[in-house]
Parts: C-alpha cells; sequence; structure tokens
C-alpha cells in the first residue's frame, strides 16, 4: 500500500421525513432513509476519496478496504498537501437529537399543518401549500490516530407559501422556520394569515426605478450580506486560491469601523454542529473586526496552507457522503447602537429592503446580487410605498465601506448553502444602513 | 456486498398494497479536481439510489433511500405514509408495460471510470486554456459516470436505461477578472475540452478594464447559458402542470391562447438525438413522445406526470422525474427553442454572457434584476468593450413578447438545446 499519512472517516446515517400539504389536502408524505461513509486518505501527495452507501462501523475488515480504494485514489494526485496539527477541541454536548419529537403522531402535525394552512386562505388568495421536514442524523467520525466522536442532530423546517390573485396580477410569499432540534408547529399557527396578508399586500406593491441610492437592509437580507459577500470571500479555499477581494488583506481596513462580522459554528442556529466534518469543534470566528480584516476559515488543510496565525480550522462541513469543504455555519454582522427609527431617519430617502429570496457572489471579482422579497421607499426619513421585485448588487468592498449605520437588535435566519454541497447554514444581521448600493428592479428607468 | 432485489421489494409490496413501484438508480464515478494545473484531489464513488411508491385505494405512499439494506425500512415508510395523502380521485393505475419508442440510450460504450481519461480531459482543457496565457486557471473538475436506471411495477413493467455523463468544468482569473465555463455530455465525441479551456480563459482576459455604462434600456443579447438558466427556467415553472392545477402559474387556463411573441416555438424533444438526456420511459414507466408546448406563440400544452394528469382530467405526457424523498416532480427532458434567426450581435447590443443571481428570479410572476458576469458592448458582431458592472432587469414573460430575434448557433444543456435571444429595449441599470 502507498503511504498514508492521514485518513478519516465520516459516516452519516438517518432518515428524513417531509409532509407536503396543498391547497388544504395532503399531497405526500414522504421519507428518506439515508446512509453514507466519506473515507478520505491524504496520500503521498493530495487526497484520495472513497464514498461508500452501506458501511457498519464495526466491521473493520470492509473500513481497511475502503481506506485502501481511497489510498489508490491519492495515488493519482500530484498537488502536495498539508494538514495543520489543531486541538480537537471537545464536541459541544447540547442535546439536540429531538428523539421525542419523532415520537409525536404523523397525525397531530398533519392536523396543525392543515390548521396552519387555512389560515392563509384569506380573500384574494388562490393557492397555499405547506412543507413540513424533520431529519435525524447519526454522525460517527473516526481517524487514523483513533480519534473518534459521533453526535446525533435534528433539524427541522416548517415553510408556507400563499399565491394571491387580483385581476391578472398574481404575486407569492413564503414564509419559513427551521431550526436545529425540535420545532413544535403549534407555536406557527399565525403563521398561515400573516403569509397570507403579505402576499396579498404585494398585489399593491409596485416595482422601483433601479439605481444607486442610500440603501438599509433588514437583518434577513443583511444576514444574506454576511454570508454570501463577506463569509465566502473568507473561506479558506478562496484565500488559497488567490480568488478572493480578500486575500492578502489580514490586518487592513476593508470596511467601515461600524462593521464586526462573524462566523460561529457554536451558535444554537441552523448552521450548527459539536465538531466540524474534520472532528474539529471550534467556537466563533471574528472575520472582520471594526472594519479590519481578522481572521479566515480554515479547514485543516487550509490553515497549513494559508499559515496558522491567518485563521481557525473548525469551519470544514460537508454533506453526508461528501468531501469536507470550508464554508460558514452561522454567520451574522454584529449589533450595533443605532435604533430603527434613528436609521430609517437618518436614511432620508432611499430603499428599505426586507427579506431574501437567495443571493450569489463571485468573490473573485468580488461582485454579488442579492434580491429582497419586496422594501417600502423611504421618503423625508420615513417608510412609505411598498414595492417588490428588487436585488442589490455591489462591490463587496464598497458596500462594507458604506456601511453608515448598524442597528441594536440583531435576527438570524435559516437557510442552505450551496457551494457544490447543499449545507444548513444562519446569517443575521442587524438593521444596516448604507450611504449608497446599486438597485436593480424593472420599474421604468 | 449486498444485493439489492426489485423482485423481493415489488413480492413484498403486493402482499400489502394494491400497485407497487420499485425506481432504482445504480452508478458509478470517478471526479479529479485540478488547482495548481495538477491533479489534487480523485474521488470514487459508488452507489444505489431506490425509490419506491405504493398505491392503495388511490392513495399514493412514497419512500426513498441510498443504503439498499434498508429498503424493507423504505417500503414500510411507502404504505404507511399512502394512508395520509389524499386520494387522487380518478386515479387510473400505474402504467402498463407498453412498446418503447426507438432510439438509443444517452450511453457511450467508450466511456470508462478511467483516472487516465479523465486525466486527459483535465490535460486537454488546460491546453485550450493555454490560449490565454494572461488568464490563470484556478481550478478545474472532471467527473466520468456510468450508471443504470430500472424501473418495476406490479403491472409488469420492467424497463431499464443505461446512460454515461462526462461533466467538465473550469475557471480562471486575472486581474481581478474571472471566467467560468462547463459543459457536460453522455459522449465523449461530443465533449470539446480544448474548447472549454480556451473561452474561459478568454473570458476572464476579455473582462478585463470593463467600462462603466449609464442606466438605461438598450438592447441586450442573451447567452443560451442565461436564456437556459433564466427564460427557460421561469417558463417551465409556468407550463409545469402540477402549478398550473394549484393555481401557481400565470398561463393557467391559457391553453390556445398567444401568450409570447408569435415567432418563438418551444417543444420538448425527449428523444432528440443532439440532446443529453434521450428517455423513451419517465420515472413512472409512460412512454416519451414530442411535446409542443409553445407553437408560434400560442400556449399548446402542459407538462404532467400521471397523478397530476389525472388531477387535471388529461393524459401524462411523460415527465415524472424522481429525486429527494420519492415523490415525482415535472421537467423536460429536451426543450427545442425556435424562433426568427438571425445574426443576433450584428446591430449593436449589450452581450450577457453569464449573470450572477438567476436563480433569486420570481418563479411566479417572472420578475428578475441580476448582475451582468462578462458582459460586453457588441457591434457587427464583435467585442468591442468589456462593460465593468450593470444588472439586467425585466419579467421574463414580458420579454418572452418581444424577442428579437434568436440565433442559429446552439448550445446544448441537460434538458435543453438554446440558442442566443436578443431583446429590445432591455432595462440594464450601470
Amino acid at each position: 500500500m502507498d503511504p498514508i499519512r492521514y485518513y478519516d472517516i465520516r459516516y452519516v446515517r438517518g432518515n428524513s421525513m417531509t409532509i407536503t400539504v396543498e391547497n388544504g389536502d395532503v399531497e405526500s408524505i414522504g421519507s428518506n432513509f439515508f446512509g453514507n461513509a466519506f473515507i478520505r486518505v491524504l496520500g503521498e501527495r493530495g487526497w484520495g476519496y472513497y464514498c461508500a452507501s452501506s458501511f457498519d462501523p464495526d466491521d473493520d475488515r470492509t473500513k481497511q478496504e475502503f481506506v485502501s480504494r481511497a489510498s489508490r485514489a491519492a495515488k493519482l494526485t500530484n498537488v502536495q498537501a498539508e494538514i495543520a496539527d489543531v486541538p480537537r477541541g471537545t464536541p459541544r454536548s447540547w442535546d439536540c437529537s429531538a428523539m421525542e419529537q419523532a415520537t409525536v403522531p404523523i397525525e397531530e402535525k398533519v392536523d396543525l399543518l392543515l390548521k396552519i394552512e387555512a389560515g392563509a386562505r384569506l380573500p384574494e388568495i388562490c393557492s397555499t401549500s405547506t412543507r413540513y421536514s424533520e431529519q435525524y442524523q447519526d454522525v460517527w467520525f473516526e481517524d487514523c490516530n483513533d480519534y473518534n466522536a459521533n453526535f446525533s442532530i435534528c433539524r427541522t423546517l416548517f415553510a408556507i407559501s400563499a399565491v394571491a390573485s387580483r385581476s391578472g396580477n398574481m404575486q407569492t410569499n413564503y414564509e419559513q422556520e427551521a431550526v436545529v432540534g425540535s420545532l413544535n408547529l403549534s407555536t406557527c399557527l399565525g403563521y398561515g394569515e400573516m403569509c397570507a396578508k403579505r402576499a396579498t399586500d404585494l398585489l399593491g406593491a409596485s416595482s422601483v426605478s433601479g439605481g444607486k441610492m442610500p440603501t438599509i437592509l433588514d437583518p434577513a437580507i443583511g444576514g444574506v450580506f454576511a454570508h454570501e459577500a463577506v463569509g465566502h470571500a473568507s473561506e479558506g479555499d478562496a484565500i488559497r486560491d488567490d480568488v478572493s477581494v480578500f486575500a492578502g488583506k489580514l490586518g487592513t481596513q476593508v470596511g467601515s469601523p461600524l462593521v464586526t462580522i462573524i462566523d460561529d459554528p457554536s451558535m444554537h442556529g441552523y448552521g450548527y454542529e459539536p465538531f466540524d466534518a474534520e472532528g474539529v469543534a471550534f467556537g466563533p470566528t471574528e472575520l472582520i473586526k471594526n472594519g479590519i480584516m481578522h481572521a479566515y476559515m480554515h479547514s485543516r488543510e487550509t490553515l497549513a496552507a494559508v499559515g496558522t496565525d491567518t485563521g481557525c480550522a473548525g469551519h470544514a462541513r460537508a454533506e453526508p457522503g461528501m468531501q469536507p469543504l470550508v464554508r460558514m455555519s452561522n454567520t451574522y454582522i454584529k449589533e450595533g447602537d443605532s435604533s430603527y427609527d434613528e436609521i430609517v431617519a437618518e436614511c432620508k430617502s432611499g430603499i428599505l429592503l426586507i427579506g431574501s429570496r437567495g443571493g450569489q457572489v463571485d468573490p473573485g471579482r468580488g461582485a454579488f446580487q442579492f434580491n429582497a422579497k419586496y422594501g417600502y421607499k423611504i421618503e423625508n426619513g420615513e417608510t412609505t410605498e411598498m414595492i417588490r421585485d428588487c436585488s442589490i448588487s455591489g462591490d463587496i468592498l464598497s458596500i462594507l465601506h458604506n456601511i453608515a449605520l448598524c442597528g441594536k437588535e440583531r435576527k438570524m435566519s435559516s437557510g442552505i448553502c450551496g457551494k457544490g454541497q447543499s449545507v444548513p447554514v444562519s446569517d443575521g444581521a442587524p438593521h444596516v444602513s448604507l450611504t449608497e448600493a446599486i438597485i436593480g428592479s424593472s420599474g421604468n428607468v | 456486498m449486498f444485493e439489492f432485489d426489485i423482485d423481493a421489494v415489488l413480492r413484498a409490496g403486493e402482499e400489502v398494497v394494491d400497485e407497487i413501484e420499485v425506481f432504482v438508480l445504480t452508478f458509478e464515478d470517478i471526479s479529479l479536481e485540478q488547482r495548481e494545473m495538477a491533479i489534487a484531489a480523485v474521488s470514487e464513488h459508488g452507489g444505489t439510489s431506490i425509490y419506491i411508491r405504493t398505491v392503495s385505494c388511490d392513495r399514493i405512499g412514497v419512500s426513498a433511500t441510498s443504503d439498499p439494506t434498508r429498503w424493507e425500512d423504505c417500503l414500510a415508510a411507502a404504505v404507511s405514509s399512502a394512508k395520509f395523502a389524499e386520494p387522487v380521485m380518478g386515479w387510473k393505475g400505474l402504467p402498463d408495460p407498453m412498446i418503447l419508442p426507438n432510439g438509443d440510450d444517452p450511453f457511450d460504450p467508450n466511456l470508462s471510470i478511467d483516472p487516465d481519461m479523465a486525466a486527459s480531459l483535465l490535460l486537454r482543457m488546460n491546453e485550450g486554456a493555454g490560449m490565454h496565457p494572461e488568464a490563470r486557471v484556478v481550478t478545474a473538475c472532471v467527473s466520468l459516470l456510468k450508471g443504470t436506471s430500472t424501473l418495476a411495477n406490479s403491472h409488469g413493467v420492467w424497463y431499464e436505461r443505461d446512460m454515461t455523463d462526462i461533466s467538465l468544468g473550469l475557471d480562471a482569473i486575472v486581474d481581478g477578472s474571472t471566467g467560468y465555463e462547463c459543459d457536460s455530455s453522455p459522449f465523449l465525441s461530443r465533449i470539446d475540452p480544448e474548447k472549454i479551456g480556451e473561452k474561459t480563459a478568454f473570458l476572464s482576459v476579455a473582462s478585463r478594464n470593463g467600462v462603466a455604462i449609464p442606466i438605461e434600456k438598450r438592447d441586450v443579447v442573451l447567452s443560451e447559458h442565461v436564456v437556459d438558466s433564466l427564460i427557460l427556467k421561469l417558463f417551465m415553472e409556468a407550463v409545469n402542470g402540477k402549478n398550473v392545477i394549484t393555481g401557481k402559474s400565470v398561463f393557467a387556463g391559457k391553453l390556445g391562447e398567444m401568450v409570447t411573441d408569435p415567432s418563438i416555438s418551444i417543444s420538448d424533444v425527449p428523444m432528440d438525438p443532439l440532446g443529453n438526456s434521450m428517455r423513451k420511459f419517465d420515472t413512472e414507466g409512460t412512454f416519451t413522445s414530442r411535446c409542443d408546448i409553445l407553437e408560434n406563440g400560442v400556449l399548446s400544452s402542459f407538462l404532467y406526470d400521471c397523478k397530476t394528469a389525472t388531477q387535471a382530467s388529461t393524459a401524462s405526457t411523460g415527465h415524472a422525474f424522481r429525486g429527494g424523498n420519492g415523490a415525482t416532480y415535472i421537467s423536460p427532458h429536451c426543450l427545442r427553442v425556435s424562433g426568427s434567426v438571425g445574426d443576433v450581435t450584428r446591430e449593436p447590443c449589450l452581450f450577457v454572457h453569464d449573470v450572477i443571481g438567476a436563480h433569486t428570479a420570481n418563479p411566479l410572476t417572472g420578475e428578475f434584476s441580476v448582475e451582468v458576469a462578462n458582459a460586453f458592448l457588441m457591434e457587427d458582431g464583435e467585442l468591442v468593450q468589456s462593460v465593468k458592472k450593470a444588472m439586467i432587469a425585466g419579467n421574463v414573460f414580458e420579454i418572452l413578447q418581444q424577442i428579437d430575434g434568436v440565433s442559429a448557433e446552439i448550445k446544448v444543456f441537460n434538458s435543453a438545446i438554446v440558442p442566443k435571444m436578443r431583446i429590445p429595449s432591455m432595462q440594464v441599470i450601470g
């Protein structure tokens, strides 16, 4: 066998159950049973990976066979990779297996979903749907140095959408709650009406004219900025490959002194994990501190490649059966000291963006785009007309420097990050005021 | 190694439900990741995905597993879930065995899951990128896949489909200007690694020194990729039969009406020999055939699977796909877009090769506002000047009513064969 400098095995076994209700009927209740082992071997030069579906952690013979397969794959590589020797930390012990939730009869969950959805059937609402899913995972990790750890985790999601229609004009809205651990659906009973009202309100909203203007981001879209624009550009692999506008910027001012942005896998948000996909348990990392580039997020490999004084390992995450990638967990802009009213008043004339329909970033170019669920015009320091279908785009560094005020209250939102693999994350921010941003919308120029 | 037995699932299911269906996908693949112009990681994977569907008293239950040893859990969950599902009124049953259309599977016998074959494709991409030496290739990836899907049901259906896939991608950067290209095909002969490498490097080099442009309405030409990921994606949401029957489509009730420019026709041609995913049957055993969705601007058909077709009192169009927890979803096989063919970049325009944020477009209303990437001002078919930064905004359904020509050249994607489109007077926010 070729030299094996290191190997580890991450096995994830579990099941998920999803209930979908459409227009008052149970559309489907589907289950998924999964079990994926990911074996990675650091050979003489680089990595070899092997993924197997059926796996028994106690079967040493099969385990060695899989390690051998990954080792043969590693033999084909010719880029020298190293991994930093980092303390593993103590796996966090929060009990989030939510076993009590699994024992609640499906009938109860279905009944609650139907009640919530019924609340959305307001006048002018022509379509409603709700989705509830719970996913239980048992994660088992071991490496060649006899380190092993495991944890059980549950993630629960509830989402509702409503479509409103008036004289051929159709608008849609959705709301969701996603948590680690249990989610008591009875606390979501008001979501139906809330979702439907927003969809109906959007029937009367207008498109704004695009262009540069003072902009306020609410906690949801501000959080997407923290995740997409700052988080992805702070990932160790992007820094190592010199495809981030933050590469070489450690210790330099990259934004307003008001800005501190943190990624924290220990926070009990949707991106929580007791340890990362390399078995490393690490707490919060201040990526930007008071406007200064403070640290990057790393895996053990990127930490070794970029420099052990450039940030922290513990930020490697992976979908079951896939290789660890450097990425975010729970990312947020730290609170400031401005009230919401002060922020709106100070903006004078501009736009308030609310909620997020997602976004995308090109870290190498430093460009990003996020779409808001809706918003309001700001005129004479007050919110006025409701607007819809608008996006914000810009240059990461410019926007960071344009942050003029940060609010006192931060909220986190849950979502899925897709960097080749899909993993659960959360992000958040207080209300953030930008002196200028580019707004895209289809209103008349 | 555990041997999964489809017959055993069918037998077990037939004892407890009216109908049972098993869809199995087995595959093996190898992926090579390149960094620093050399192979940095090699990944091998072998897997099986099993989707089970049961029907009892017109109630459909679904379940899935990626672990064949857990098929009994999977079957039990499908049976159990059917008890809660609303009955599908008028359910006509799972498809019976049929004579399938002629044609080949998307399978290349010359493809082997071989690291040397993958490495040679990487090398050829690098050689293409070398045509523009100022560009630095950052990463590249090659994946080779070989698999078989099997569909069996309690009515006697037993269909198999072989498939291969070659996927390539490469990204490059120069002076903060980036480029990315990817391609995939079932057939080695249709992959052009040198072209992917060359085009990626070209995009990063040509996009340097971009200029600012004013906010104004101007003619825009969308690349094949943007047409596929933005225009066609939202159009398909509106003709998806499930969205139509649940009140989530702006096209509901508009069959037979003119909904786009009369020059535009869109068909789904499952066995199109130029396509990437030829299918003789969909994932519930309905045989596939050409489906004209839009004929000269007139909406002529929606896409259905068996369940939504029953709910709409029509027949399945053979567009059931499978994923997630085993429930079907509706998707096209190979869309063909035709229009008034011309030299779309002869007159001055903003050419948009790619956009950031296509997935954030409003799937119901068609509204979008996205950031352009690798965009250029063009005249007489030539790139005149790269554009530093801009957004384009509009409404897909309104855009489709004013298409100013499509290109003769096309690009093949996984579920579409697409030309460039010229859009007059589009909103550009510089």
